[in-house]
């Protein structure tokens, strides 16, 4: 990724216009035509700095109210298992395994589940534990969000 | 907050925007091709699901490990309950900090912090401790060991 690169991606990073041409109006912003703000966008997308370029859903308008993290204490011999099972289920929109504290905070693996009720996650939540055998877990929903941003690139650094 | 109800080209749409808009010179046409409706009724569709705030943005979601964003955590926080509106707005207006939630826990501040160097992190965690006079011994710091999947897929009804 070159400085131009860069460029393109603060353009675009908060949103394109809803126009019929939307990229136009960002490449003469810069300075460059359109064509090679597409060229460097594919680029990037298919070398994978873009992940996707796609629409960002506020999913709380169409009713999917629940979103919990479910962390899971899963032994050493069962993790790998458990992670296939996790990546099958397309209700998992974020998976990890983090530091754990021995004693104090022993959850080494976080899914992030959306639905349209709390009681659905509750009920994948379960289900996804007799699948994997493992029962030390939470289910621990937002009450508030107080902030929920993508990440973004600083004009300057 | 209402909700907002989808017909079935809706649907079909955000189905296929949560993963992926053209990247070419005219995007909604390509898309109206594929959901086999017309440019102007498509632009109305997308126009209308962003004026009701289902759809935040078109735009690039970022690889941040690519991008020179690659030093992150999650933190979880142990707020006194009538601190938590105080400490919240405190922590979220740090830059650094992507996403912060509220959650049903004796660690019951959730937050993402993302940064470009490990130096950047450590000191940006010390200041918003210091801003929020929190003690270290009241949280957690958790980064990723292994990450498996970020993608957001939502079965819209």
């Amino acid at each position: 990724m070159d400085k131009l690169d860069r460029e393109i991606l603060i353009a675009v990073q908060n949103g394109i216009p809803l126009k019929r041409e939307p990229f136009k109006e960002t490449a003469e912003k810069i300075g460059i035509t359109e064509k090679e703000l597409l060229r460097r966008l594919n680029r990037m997308n298919d070398e994978g700095d873009i992940r996707r370029f796609s629409a960002n859903i506020n999913q709380r308008k169409l009713g999917i109210i629940a979103n919990a993290v479910v962390v899971w204490n899963i032994p050493e011999e069962k993790i790998d298992d458990a992670i296939k099972v996790f990546m099958g289920s397309p209700e998992i929109s974020h998976l990890y395994e983090r530091v754990t504290y021995p004693g104090r905070w022993e959850y080494n693996l976080y899914s992030v589940v959306h639905d349209y009720s709390v009681e659905s996650v509750r009920r994948f939540a379960h289900e996804l534990a007799d699948k994997i055998g493992v029962n030390d877990y939470q289910v621990l929903f937002s009450k508030k969000r107080f902030k929920g941003t993508s990440s973004r690139l600083a004009p300057r650094r | 907050m209402k909700t907002v109800q989808l017909d079935t080209v809706d649907k079909k749409l955000l189905t296929i925007v949560q993963e992926e808009l053209p990247l070419v010179s005219r995007p909604w046409d390509a898309l109206a091709e594929r959901l086999g409706v017309t440019y102007e009724e498509l632009m109305k569709r997308v126009k209308k699901l962003h004026e009701d705030g289902v759809i935040r943005r078109f735009g690039p979601v970022l690889e941040t490990d690519r991008v020179g964003l690659s030093a992150r955590t999650l933190v979880l926080m142990k707020i006194p309950h009538d601190r938590v509106e105080e400490v919240g707005v405190i922590v979220s207006g740090f830059d650094t900090v992507t996403h912060n939630y509220l959650r049903e826990h004796e660690y019951n501040m959730w937050f993402t912090l993302i940064t470009s160097s490990e130096d950047q992190l450590r000191s940006s965690l010390q200041e918003i401790l210091e801003a929020a006079q929190i003690p270290e011994s009241d949280i957690l710091d958790l980064p990723v060991t292994r990450k498996h999947r970020i993608k957001v897929s939502y079965k819209f009804r």
